[in-house]
Parts: structure tokens; C-alpha cells; sequence
């Protein structure tokens, strides 16, 4: 009986076998796969020797001076002390170098997260306040008076609500601004000076005026 | 002839001291405050230009997309940092010289038309105790890449009086041998309204311009 059974089987696959092979020369896989996205975004403060605050003036230019809050790619962005309805221009403020694999590019925002903040009773209003324009990986020939385009206080979430100085907020959208850049490139860089311009009615405070500006990026 | 020429050497004396006195006070003047009012323009193109930058014609689009099957992508959604940015306001008791009520001006339009944005911002001079002379002009062309400053010109006038019968174009600093546009003398306080009249090539493409109106107070 055993052995009746046994010759059935390899019949049986006997048969199989051929048809097997000549499905495998004609069929069709469906081969299905998915990339992670990459996007990584490095912000540098301070980015290059020289960096700091400069007295709007036009002709022959101050050397720039940062404030005690500012270091070497790092740190804050300080314009030190500054006058009531002065100008400034802040030299090597900001580099922003992107990676990702969008072949589409990314597109970035930049934000004020809030107005600036004395952490008291003290403010004056980011937007019309301060300003970025394109500076140069390591020579740059702005100066306080160079075209510019306004920091505007963001109408995202901001997470803290409150500004807190030591730690950084999050901003969620429910649709995005209009964008600082757009990079049909998946890989690019941006470097960044910063103009404030103090509003004559600017509270004097002896404690220090803070705001985070946040940079989103965001693929295409 | 002898009698004549005493009145006469009186008043050429006269007349010389007058003018070099006002030569003087003219040089006496020195620059004591410069503010500045961002003009930005964002400019739709004309119709049949388009921007650098914006999406190809729907064909050479779906060509370019049928030549090579993309990978399925998924978008990691978004990356944030932030920067702190700090500094101490320390009082300017010259801080109300001269001002603005806004120190920023953004501007719609479309290349190829012309526009007038009255009193699209005012400027005060606050000097009561000495005369003094107010200077304006574009620290550049609009940038970037570029289109004329003198396409920029304003109607400049005592806020509340009639504006003037024209507007005039802005100089633009470099492009003027450094130098600015004198258009007002006075003494106390004044405030002007700024009418702007913008014309804009055609030729101009799409997108974000920007500019300083730069105004310099002497006494």
C-alpha cells in the first residue's frame, strides 16, 4: 500500500514539473519597493570669522562687533546694544545647507516665532523689525542700506506659546508662507545676513530682547 | 561816475557777503540722522512671460516624467531649526529727529503697468531749533537680478496740503555720483506723506524686488 501511494506522488509531480518551468519563463513579478526619505538641514550661526553687527552707513564700513551672546558657528545671533530707531546690518548670520533625496528639491520658510521679548513686560514687533538678505560663504560686501526682504512673525502653532529664551519652539502649519527659497536641487546651501532696523518707539529695557527664528524645510 | 560806483561797490559787497553766508550755512549743515523704508515689489509677470523657476508647459512636464519611472517616495514631512536672535535697546535721545510710520512698504503688481500708492508711507522731521534740509533717494536699483530705481518715483508733500502737480523719479545713490536728491528746507516739525508711482517693464519677471528709500536729515 506504501508503496502504491509513493508511485502516485512522483506521477503526479511527474506532471507538474514541466508546466511549472514553462510558467516561470512567461510570467510576470510585481516588484514593489519604497525610498525613505532623507532630508537633513544644517543651520550655523556665526558661520565664518567676522560675523557680527555693523552700524548702517553707506561708504567706508565699520569693522563688525557682535554682542557677548554670539560665538563662532554657534550660539546666538547678537547685535549687541543697539539705539533706538537705528539700522544695523549682522554679517555671516546664517548658513543653511540642506541634503535630501527629493529629486524635486525642498522648498524653505523662515520665521519669526514670535515678537521680540524682553521676557518681561517689553516688546516691538519682529515683522518690519528684522530682515535677511544673501551673504557670501566667506566674503561679503553688504552693508546696513543692501535690499533685504522682512522677517515676519510667523501665523503657525508655536510650541511653547510663551518664548522661552534658552530653548527653541516648534512651529506647526496648517498651510505654509510664502517661501524664502525654493531649490530644484536636492542638495543646497544658503548663507544669510540679517538687518535690524529698531523702531524709534522700542521700550529701552535693561534685560535682553530675544527672538527664535525658525527655519522649515520641507520637500517638493 | 563817481557818484555811482560807491552804491555800487556797497552793493556787490552785499551781495558777495549774502552769498558766501549761505555757502556757508549750506556747508555748515552736517548729516545728523539717516532712516531708511524698505520697498519691496512682488511682481506677477505680464501675460506670456514666465517666471525663472516656475513649472515647465503641461507637455514638456508629462514628457519628462514618462521618460524614467520614479521610485514611490516617501516625503519625511518636514525639518525645523531655529536661531536665537538677541540684542539690548539702549536709548537715542535723537531717536525722534526723524521717522517713519511704517518701515516697510510691499508693492503687487504686474510688469508692464503703472500704479500710484498714495501715501504709501509718511517721513517726520522733528527739529525745532535750527533749519534744516531733508535729502531722499534709492540706496539701489531693485535687485534681484534687477530693474531700475528711477522706475520708482514719488509725489513728496506736506501731509494734509495738495500733492505736488507731478511725481518725480527717485535718484538712485550709486547710480547719482553718491549723492542724494535735496527736497525739503525748513525749520520745526513737518511731516510728508510719500505718494509712490511705480511702473514696471514689461520685460521684468516674476517675483520679490526690493529697495531702500533712504532719507538723510542735515542741520
Amino acid at each position: 500500500m506504501r508503496g502504491w501511494m509513493g508511485v502516485c506522488v512522483l506521477l503526479i509531480a511527474a506532471v507538474l514539473l514541466p508546466v511549472s518551468r514553462a510558467d516561470a519563463g512567461t510570467g510576470t513579478t510585481k516588484v514593489q519597493w519604497y525610498v525613505t526619505g532623507i532630508l537633513r538641514f544644517t543651520l550655523t550661526p556665526n558661520y565664518f570669522n567676522g560675523y557680527g553687527t555693523v552700524p548702517a552707513t553707506f561708504g567706508s564700513q565699520p569693522p563688525a562687533s557682535p554682542g557677548p551672546g554670539a560665538c563662532l558657528q554657534g550660539c546666538a545671533v547678537d547685535f549687541g546694544t543697539v539705539l533706538q530707531n537705528g539700522q544695523y546690518l549682522y554679517k555671516y548670520a546664517a548658513h543653511l545647507h540642506i541634503v535630501t533625496n527629493d529629486v524635486s528639491g525642498f522648498k524653505v520658510y523662515g520665521e519669526g516665532s514670535a515678537d521680540f521679548s524682553d521676557g518681561g513686560a517689553n516688546a516691538f514687533p519682529v515683522t518690519g523689525s528684522l530682515y535677511y538678505l544673501p551673504s557670501g560663504p566667506s566674503s561679503d560686501s553688504n552693508t546696513g542700506y543692501t535690499p533685504s526682504f522682512q522677517f515676519r512673525k510667523t501665523s503657525g502653532t508655536v510650541n511653547p506659546a510663551v518664548p522661552v529664551f534658552a530653548s527653541a519652539p516648534a512651529i506647526s502649519y496648517t498651510s505654509y508662507p510664502a517661501a524664502m527659497f525654493t531649490s530644484s536641487s536636492p542638495t543646497n546651501d544658503y548663507y544669510q545676513d540679517y538687518q535690524l532696523k529698531v523702531p524709534a518707539s522700542a521700550p529701552v529695557s535693561a534685560s535682553t530682547y530675544f527672538v527664535w527664528v525658525v527655519y522649515t524645510v520641507v520637500p517638493q | 561816475m563817481k557818484s555811482l560806483r560807491a552804491p555800487f561797490v556797497l552793493i556787490a559787497a552785499a551781495a558777495f557777503s549774502v552769498a558766501v553766508g549761505a555757502q556757508a550755512l549750506a556747508t555748515l549743515q552736517v548729516q545728523r540722522d539717516q532712516i531708511s523704508v524698505t520697498v519691496q515689489v512682488n511682481v506677477t509677470p505680464a501675460v506670456g512671460m514666465r517666471s525663472p523657476g516656475s513649472p515647465p508647459p503641461i507637455a514638456l512636464a508629462m514628457a519628462m516624467r514618462a521618460r524614467g519611472s520614479a521610485p514611490d517616495y516617501v516625503a519625511q514631512a518636514q525639518v525645523q531649526s531655529a536661531v536665537r536672535v538677541q540684542t539690548v535697546v539702549s536709548p537715542n535721545p535723537n531717536a525722534t529727529l526723524l521717522y517713519y510710520n511704517t518701515p516697510a512698504v510691499v508693492i503687487n503688481q504686474t510688469a508692464g503697468t503703472s500704479a500710484t500708492y498714495s501715501c504709501a508711507y509718511t517721513i517726520t522731521v522733528d527739529k525745532t531749533s535750527a533749519a534744516w534740509s531733508l535729502d531722499d533717494g534709492l540706496s539701489n536699483d531693485f535687485a534681484a537680478p534687477s530693474f531700475p530705481g528711477s522706475d520708482l518715483a514719488n509725489n513728496t508733500y506736506v501731509q494734509g496740503a495738495t500733492p505736488q502737480p507731478t511725481s518725480t523719479p527717485f535718484v538712485v545713490y550709486p547710480n547719482n555720483n553718491n549723492a542724494w536728491y535735496k527736497f525739503a528746507s525748513s525749520i520745526g516739525k513737518k511731516t510728508y506723506c510719500v505718494d509712490l508711482v511705480l511702473t514696471i517693464p514689461s520685460s521684468v519677471a516674476g517675483g520679490a524686488y526690493t529697495t531702500n528709500a533712504v532719507y538723510t536729515l542735515y542741520f
